[in-house]
């Protein structure tokens, strides 16, 4: 089921599968160590966020988000990212009580944010840039070993699609034309 | 006597605040360790502001040559300055590709 | 049953014409020997004999593919070649390895026997000895293996003739002329169930409109990796056999059949193939037969 992971794509960097911990960095320097499940950047509101949350419950052994370094500045990703997890969204895919300029999700279904809000815990480290720190808080959550939550939830699948689209159903291949009598030619003379 | 006058213009880039955003959508474009995705989505409007994108396709890809023909079949009726600025930056993310190097989306 | 537009090359090994418009010519065969374990030279005679006995009924000249596995065994093997074959009757060689298909090359050289030699083959794993050996040591004639690990469509398998596919510095047809090997054969890569196996089939017909050259593959490895037919062992040899028809169908020109064992059962069936291409192909293209293909042989 593994290659079923993290369907949507986006900037991150995938260590242990059955890690416990997901780090999201904002604005910092720092590599999280590889006993965490995956790692990487966000940087809108909007679509980032998103990417997260579609990633993440894909994965049901990540129970724990960390989320550290200084917010993205306009965009408040890290605020809303973790008012998505406290409040969901309104009526109109807003996040509540988010500060970002455009923090919509519009790409996941309720069914799917309400299973980000129950899979996983956020841990707020927003403004804390310090590695020691963050490394230290990882293991204690690792050391929690927290159970599996169930199967993946897959909100996402972008499948591969057939890319040759000729008008003339009858062709062998796209270099040659063969007509009703099986005379060949080359395509384009 | 001259037989013929020719305009010789001088390229200026439109300013950020004059660029007029596509009706028909954005691109993300992300380079991974072995390919270029770039992901098409269809603009949200709230209070007739863009707000978001619906993710329409996926492209995946090398090279800026096959990613820019496959995108201008699939994702038709751009503005004109959409398919030169994917050009751009698809051929700025063929070269961070090869040469292991950050890419970093630019804006229009 | 296709009529092709471009040219046909023609080429002939010692004797043997491979080649040309669909219908024509008949399926050229080669079948493989001494793949496995020790080369058991009495046995690979008597499969032989029989091997040549029904090309002379059915029409289809039959090539033996000779596998050369360890550098002990060249001398031996191609001392049987000299003395088991018939006079001046070609034959291939199949080697795996660079240093020992330069060193096969030098002793065939000695015995003379370059003028009768298919080379199994020109692809993109060869070195630069051996790019050496082929200048000094030229083979008549070489098969030419049009795999592209990167791209296993027709379109793939033209690009690394064509240029290399940025996976050689030059095309593998460029390669050959450089090297002196004017008469070529291109394998369209068959290779197992899963990788495409049907882009090998679709490609004969591409390649042979692209360039003219004779083409053929080895659609037997298919067969031999595809596992589930363990569940159907009875019917093994048939699917075996029969899978070489779909080469002659898309106008291709030999097959590499597999072992020389199955003989028995891919000479009257590719034979019978051939007749019912050759049929079509006079009846709308105007493509005589010639004198020893099988539809003159074994019809009355």
């Amino acid at each position: 089921m593994e290659n079923e992971y993290y369907p949507w794509g986006g900037e991150f960097t995938v260590c242990s599968p059955n890690g416990c911990v997901a780090v999201v960095l904002l604005t910092i320097k720092y590599t999280p160590p590889d006993n965490v499940a995956i790692y990487g950047p966000l940087k809108t509101e909007n679509i980032g966020v998103e990417k997260i949350v579609a990633n993440v419950i894909s994965n049901p052994y990540i129970r724990y988000l960390i989320i550290c370094g200084d917010d993205i500045r306009g965009h408040r990703s890290g605020t809303s990212l973790v008012a998505l997890y406290k409040n969901g969204i309104d009526q109109q895919h807003k996040i509540i009580q988010a500060l970002g300029a455009i923090p919509y999700i519009e790409n996941l279904k309720e069914k799917a944010i309400e299973r980000f809000r129950n899979q996983v815990e956020i841990v707020n480290l927003i403004g804390i840039k310090d590695n020691d720190k963050i490394d230290e808080i990882i293991n204690e959550y690792t050391a929690r070993s927290p159970p599996c939550f169930g199967e993946p939830y897959i909100a996402i699948r972008i499948k591969t699609t057939a890319n040759v689209n000729l008008d003339d159903k009858r062709a062998l291949h796209s270099k040659i034309v063969v007509n009703y009598m099986g005379k060949v030619k080359k395509r384009g003379k | 006597m001259v037989d013929k006058e020719v305009p010789l213009i001088k390229a200026k880039k439109t300013l950020q605040k004059d660029v007029i955003l596509d009706r028909r959508g954005f691109f993300v474009i992300e380079v991974h360790e072995k390919e270029i995705r770039v992901e098409y989505y269809s603009n949200i409007y709230k209070d007739d502001r863009i707000v978001s994108g619906n993710l329409e396709k996926v492209f995946s890809g090398a090279k800026a040559d096959a990613l820019s023909d496959t995108i201008v079949q699939h994702v038709l009726d751009l503005r004109a300055e959409h398919y030169t600025y994917l050009g751009r930056e698809l051929q700025k993310a063929q070269y961070a590709l090869e040469q292991n190097k950050k890419y970093v989306q630019g804006g229009c | 049953m296709f009529s092709f537009t471009k040219k046909q090359e023609i080429f002939d090994i010692s004797g043997i014409e491979i080649g040309g418009q669909p219908g024509r010519y008949p399926t050229v065969l080669f079948g493989g020997v001494f793949f496995k374990g020790e080369p058991d030279f009495e046995r690979t005679r008597r499969h032989l004999q029989k091997m040549l006995t029904l090309s002379k009924k059915t029409g289809n000249p039959v090539i033996p593919d000779f596998f050369i596995r360890k550098d002990e065994y060249i001398e031996e093997i191609i001392t049987f070649i000299e003395k088991t074959l018939p006079k001046n009757h070609p034959f291939s060689i199949d080697i795996i390895e660079p240093s020992i298909k330069i060193k096969t090359l030098e002793y065939l050289h000695k015995k003379n026997l370059l003028p009768r030699t298919i080379y199994n083959s020109i692809h993109i794993g060869i070195t630069d000895e051996e790019r050496e050996a082929l200048k000094k040591y030229t083979p008549e004639m070489a098969i030419i293996v049009a795999f592209n690990p990167k791209d296993k469509s027709p379109d793939g398998k033209v690009e690394v003739l064509e240029n290399g596919a940025h996976l050689l510095d030059i095309g593998l047809l460029e390669l050959s002329k450089k090297l002196g090997i004017e008469k070529i054969l291109v394998d369209t890569a068959a290779l197992a169930p899963g990788e495409n196996s049907g882009a090998s089939i679709a490609a004969l017909p591409v390649i042979k409109e692209e360039y003219g050259l004779p083409v053929g593959c080895a659609i037997h490895n298919v067969v031999e990796k595809s596992k589930w037919l363990n569940d159907f062992e009875s019917a093994r040899k048939i699917v075996d056999s029969s899978s070489n028809i779909n080469i002659p169908v898309f106008g291709g020109n030999y097959a590499i059949f597999g072992p020389i064992e199955n003989a028995d059962m891919v000479l009257p069936i590719i034979a019978w193939q051939d007749i019912l291409v050759s049929e079509y192909t006079e009846n709308y293209f105007g493509i005589s037969p010639v004198e020893f293909h099988p539809r003159r042989k074994l019809l009355q």
